[in-house]
């Protein structure tokens, strides 16, 4: 059933485009929105543009950040380990590194993985802009790449890729390692990761 | 390395009891089998195969035959609900209740208490299942000989189906880059290679871990079939698409062979869009006494080519995970002559509880014999 209010379809109709949310959800924020005061609205109205106006990606790392912090605070931060980049698939993975605060390395966003499927190819993903951070003429600091994309098909054959045209440059590629969770008891781990893990043990 | 025939020493998984509620064409209905051999007899339409599918619900989660849930339910009725009770050779009681509703789907619940996912019952009451359509494993396309071995392989080796799965993810990406050459082929081959490499090794080890139960699991085949057919000599050949594989072959090789087999074969690859050889393409080969069993053998051949198959399943189970299964056929004897039947009830003689349908008795001295009559749809009695 369509509404009386061309204004309130459109609205809906917007919501509804946002992943995760149906028509029904998008009804209720659309009713939600009409109900608060004005200045709420203007509010979310002024944080969508802003989101959209404001935030680039670092020209470093590639991870995004607000137009003026570029480069982005973890770049140009202090007692950061500037010959280790670890590189990721999106900006999620670097939060969910950061939460740890034992990384002391620097990043870099990927946004993307190859995958012929989704017709991604290695030029679709930030690759170029990671090999000219290696080049030696921005210093030639970096000693290490850690690889940690997700450990799906695509993720290991970028990470094969990768591997294959950095190894050559002389900087030791790493790739993270997988296996059981901690604090996790072994019986309850499945029989495939544990497999796996048994695989990739190390010396003790 | 054959076990069976002379009787197991151990105990075996039990079926004590199982009750029907609105399930197909059963709408209050009980059935406690014997240990042993049970047979099931009754006319056409009388609800046998109903019994077993039943229990195969109950162990597996899903029909005996591929159809949906819905189509169990009885005409007119809203749900349906399985309740049966098995018993471990150890003598640990099980509980399963299984019951559906248009609404919400199918629910399991185990000695009280609901289960989900339904992958972790899966396993857990091993089952073997023999019904007619089935004959296509022996007799029908290659896909259908891939998916025996896979599901047999998947059951004993946790691994491989991890293997399975990442291979066709792969198999999938490789296609789509072909795909994209081949509708601009001036585009640049370098990522080919790189998914070529990944696929071979993928493939290697599915490959592997093929050939690997192939092996361990002929044994069983060979003598099983030898007793069933009056001696003839079964053999199960794996055709690879980078040739026959009669024995275990290092993942190393494979993956080499793979490789090769990929890049003479690029440019072809390319032209069809699409990955021409690898685990999907293979085939498996069954011979009885070196003729192939899917042109040369006659209906009732095949039929007891398959029996022995998942005969050899069963005794193959029992020997990897240390708990005898549950034997559901359906419908056996039909296409099998006297002296065939007898055999194969000789065998199941000795393997834990055996639950089969027939349209007409068998005689056999030491077997339960149920006699469903009556017009099911009004019965509400106990076998």
């Amino acid at each position: 059933m369509r509404y009386t209010s061309a204004a309130i379809e459109a609205l809906i109709d917007a919501f509804a485009k946002l992943p995760g949310v149906g028509r029904k959800t998008a009804r209720r924020l659309a009713m939600h929105v009409l109900q608060q005061p004005r200045l709420e609205a203007e509010r979310l109205a002024s944080a969508l543009l802003d989101a959209k106006d404001l935030v680039v990606r670092c020209s470093i790392c590639q991870n995004v950040t607000d137009r003026d912090a570029d480069p982005c605070r973890i770049c140009t931060g202090q007692g950061r380990d500037q010959s280790v980049i670890c590189v990721v698939e999106s900006p999620v993975d670097v939060l969910a590194f950061e939460k740890t605060a034992h990384y002391k390395g620097l990043y870099h966003v990927l946004h993307g993985v190859i995958s012929p499927l989704d017709g991604i190819g290695p030029d679709d993903i930030n690759i170029r802009e990671l090999l000219q951070r290696l080049q030696p003429e921005k210093g030639g600091e970096v000693r290490e790449i850690v690889l940690a994309l997700n450990p799906t098909v695509e993720g290991e054959t970028t990470s094969l890729y990768l591997s294959r045209l950095i190894a050559p440059l002389g900087i030791m590629v790493t790739k993270i390692a997988r296996g059981i969770p901690v604090g996790a008891e072994l019986e309850f781990i499945d029989e495939a990761t544990l497999s796996r893990a048994m695989e990739g043990r190390t010396t003790f | 390395m054959v076990v069976g025939h002379s009787g197991l020493t151990r105990g075996f998984l039990r079926l004590r009891s199982i009750q029907f509620e609105n399930f197909r064409n059963h709408r209050s209905f009980s059935f406690e089998p014997e240990d042993g051999i049970n047979l099931i007899y009754g006319q056409n339409g009388s609800g046998k195969t109903s019994i077993l599918e039943g229990i195969h619900y109950c162990a597996l989660t899903k029909g005996f035959v591929s159809a949906a849930d819905g189509e169990c339910l009885s005409f007119s009725a809203g749900y349906f609900l399985l309740t049966a009770l098995f018993e471990s050779s150890s003598g640990i009681e099980t509980a399963v209740r299984l019951s559906y509703t248009k609404e919400s789907g199918k629910k399991l619940q185990i000695d009280g208490n609901e289960l989900k996912p339904f992958s972790l019952h899966i396993g857990s009451i091993p089952c073997i299942s023999f019904s007619p359509p089935e004959i296509v494993i022996v007799s029908g396309p290659p896909g259908e000989r891939r998916r025996f071995l896979d599901n047999a392989v998947c059951q004993s080796d946790r691994r491989y189906l991890d293997n399975l799965l990442i291979y066709r993810r792969l198999l999938q990406q490789r296609n789509a880059l072909l795909q994209q050459l081949s509708q601009s082929p001036g585009k640049d081959r370098s990522m080919l290679q790189l998914w070529s490499e990944n696929l071979a090794s993928s493939a290697a080890s599915v490959t592997a871990g093929r050939v690997r139960f192939l092996a361990e699991f002929h044994p069983f085949v060979e003598s099983l079939h030898r007793d069933l057919s009056g001696g003839q000599t079964p053999s199960i050949e794996y055709s690879s698409t980078i040739g026959r594989l009669l024995e275990p072959v290092p993942e190393s090789e494979l993956r080499e062979r793979f490789l090769q087999r990929f890049q003479e074969n690029e440019q072809q690859e390319i032209l069809r869009g699409q990955t021409l050889s690898g685990p999907h393409r293979d085939e498996l080969i069954f011979l009885s006494d070196g003729r192939e069993s899917k042109r040369y053998s006659s209906q009732g051949q095949q039929r007891t080519f398959l029996i022995s198959l998942k005969l050899a399943l069963f005794q193959y189970f029992n020997e990897k995970i240390g708990e005898t299964p549950i034997c559901l056929l359906d419908d056996i004897f039909s296409e099998l002559d006297g002296k065939r039947t007898a055999a194969v009830l000789d065998i199941l003689e000795g393997c834990g509880q055996t639950l089969i349908s027939s349209a007409d008795l068998k005689n056999h001295p030491g077997s339960a014999v149920h006699h469903l009559q009556t017009t099911p749809s009004t019965r509400n009695s106990e076998v």
